[in-house]
């Protein structure tokens, strides 16, 4: 199973009959006067990591909303699972087979872990029982099987985000969108448990678009990465990840993914107006 | 007006160790205590007036005259135009806020100008209007009672419902929630310090509505019992009447701050 990934990623060339789970069509993203993003044509095909990459500021969170259904798009078409996604909320038990991490989480400070994984499932009208097992199991999944009734402050920050990968993997949602999901960890231990992740989400057949800061985690998680001029943004490249998987850490001092970080962070300087502070 | 009710309170649990604890009883029942005694030298030292007297006295002369059967009656009057009028604040404040503040921008803005400026009125002038709608009794004196609790909890309950955090409302969309469910399950909960927080100060005023009303016109109830008293230069009665508002005030204020800390949980940013 863990090759299937592999697979896909480097068939979807061939597999063209294959429908894209999300499909990006010079998409255009604003609020309001505000243009966030212009002309976004992407896909994620099933199965795969997509990582976005860019400079703070350049739309990627805009981006995931959209997919999301919570921003519609300016222009352009945007389409999951062959669905438009126009960002009217859709009301009744899960819209589409979308779950989202946010960036600043989202979690409820007022319910402990457990109960902020079973809302999703709340949501969805699944009963008490089976909503409090399931959630359960989803915490375990992400290594906090042991302090389901702490409350969000009472976790730190990467456990957090570890309640926020669980209620986001407890809905059965195939399509994952998460926003910068390890911002609170350090580099190595973003890496260990982003590779636990995917492995995790490749048991489960999920679909993933990832957005990160990190160049190094882009490049040992994703399948593909998308990289993102500053703003208004639009894709600058798409860049095929080379490495085998399941990826060990030892591919971090391979020479491929050297080459693959030196060229992503070329390609972020290209457009570095050098003024930041 | 949260700030001053719910310091206390924040100040007393900060101080989570045994013996912090037990020095802050200290002080707490000693001010007391020490109050108490000074009242009563005072009042002893230079005789009592016509409308205070010791607290002995009180509770000797007054407290029986107010424990009798016909003033308890007018004790239970009031007792229920409070709890009627203290009903309809905190089932239609909240109600009202939370769709007033979660409704649209332009409704809460405009909304929130129109309440503060109702929040800012003396209701006292108005109450003969309200005799002349409801007639004398019951009716105008619970809904003048009603009228003072709900419009701070209103003011309160929309502010408190504007500012939840848009992420938190998001995140239910994304989990597919409608409108109601995200009310029900992410406003109410993210606001409920904030309510019942507003519920007391509702409750205070809406009890202050209605003495006001029974001391106004009116023909029964704490509130006539006070005036009479009043009249008749009755000391001990007066202030054993006025200890025993304040004593249910001070027991519906502490019974609401539980339900607060209990609403709190998860929220070391709340009292
Ligand atoms: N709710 C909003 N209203 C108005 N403008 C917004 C809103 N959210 C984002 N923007 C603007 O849209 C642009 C893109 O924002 P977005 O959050 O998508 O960036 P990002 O790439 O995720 O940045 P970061 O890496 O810092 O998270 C920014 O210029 C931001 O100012
Ligand atoms: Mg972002």
């Amino acid at each position: 199973m863990a090759g299937q990934r592999e697979e896909s990623a480097r068939a979807g060339g061939v597999r063209e009959a294959e429908r894209p789970r999300v499909a990006a069509r010079d998409l255009t993203l604003a609020y309001g006067d505000t243009t966030a993003a212009t002309d976004l044509t992407f896909d994620v095909r099933p199965g795969e990591f997509v990582s976005l990459i860019g400079p703070s500021g350049c739309g990627k969170s805009s981006a995931l909303r959209a997919v999301g259904g919570l921003l519609a798009p300016a222009s352009g078409e945007l389409l999951v699972d062959g669905t438009p996604v126009d960002g009217t909320p859709v009301d009744g038990p899960r819209p589409r087979d979308v779950a989202f991490v946010f960036q600043d989480l989202a979690l409820y400070p007022w319910r402990s872990a457990v109960r902020n994984v079973e809302i999703a499932l709340q949501f969805a009208g699944v009963g008490r029982a089976e909503r409090r097992a399931r959630a359960l199991d989803a915490l375990r999944a992400v290594g906090l099987g042991d302090v389901p009734h702490r409350f969000p402050h009472q976790l730190s920050g990467g456990m957090r985000q570890r309640v926020a990968i669980a209620r986001a993997l407890v809905s059965d949602a195939s399509i994952l969108l998460l926003d910068e999901p390890f911002a609170a960890l350090d580099e190595l231990s973003r890496l260990k448990i982003g590779e636990q992740l995917v492995t995790l989400l490749e048991e489960h057949g999920k679909t993933v678009l990832f957005v990160t800061h990190s160049l190094s985690e882009a490049a040992y998680l994703s399948d593909r990465i998308i990289v993102m001029t500053p703003r208004p943004a639009t894709i600058k490249e798409v860049i095929e990840v080379p490495l085998p998987r399941p990826r060990e850490p030892q591919v971090l001092r391979t020479p491929e993914f050297h080459a693959l970080t030196d060229r992503l962070s070329a390609l972020l300087l290209e457009d570095d107006p050098g003024d930041v502070r | 007006m949260t700030a001053i009710t719910g310091a206390a309170p924040a100040a007393a649990r900060r101080t989570a160790r045994p013996r912090e604890a037990a020095a802050v009883r200290l002080v707490r029942w000693g001010t007391v205590a020490a109050l108490v005694a000074v009242w009563e030298a005072v009042t002893r030292l230079t005789g009592s007036g016509d409308y205070l007297t010791s607290p002995s006295r009180i509770v000797a002369d007054g407290l029986p005259k107010v424990l009798e059967g016909d003033s308890l009656t007018l004790v239970g009057y009031t007792t229920y135009r409070f709890l009627a009028a203290f009903a309809v604040t905190a089932v239609a404040g909240p109600a009202i806020g939370l769709l007033l503040g979660r409704l649209n921008k332009h409704v809460y803005l405009g909304g929130r100008d129109v309440v503060s400026v109702l929040y800012a009125l003396p209701m006292a002038p108005l109450y003969p209007l309200f005799v002349l709608w409801l007639g004398l009794g019951d009716g105008s004196e619970i809904a003048f009672g009603a009228i003072h609790g709900i419009i701070p909890v209103i003011l309160m309950t929309m502010t408190a419902g504007a500012a939840v955090e848009p992420a938190v409302l998001d995140s239910g969309r994304a989990m597919g929630a409608g409108r109601l469910r995200r009310l029900l399950f992410l406003v109410v909960p993210a606001c409920l310090p904030d309510i019942i927080g507003a519920l007391k100060i509702g409750a205070a005023l809406s009890l202050l509505g209605v003495l006001l009303a029974e001391l106004m016109i009116s023909v029964d109830g704490v509130g006539t019992f006070i005036s009479t008293q009043i009249t008749n230069h009755g000391a001990a009665p007066l202030d054993a009447m006025v200890l025993v508002v304040c004593a249910g005030a001070l027991a519906v204020n502490a019974l609401l701050s539980a339900i607060e800390r209990r609403a709190s949980r998860g929220r070391p940013d709340r009292p």
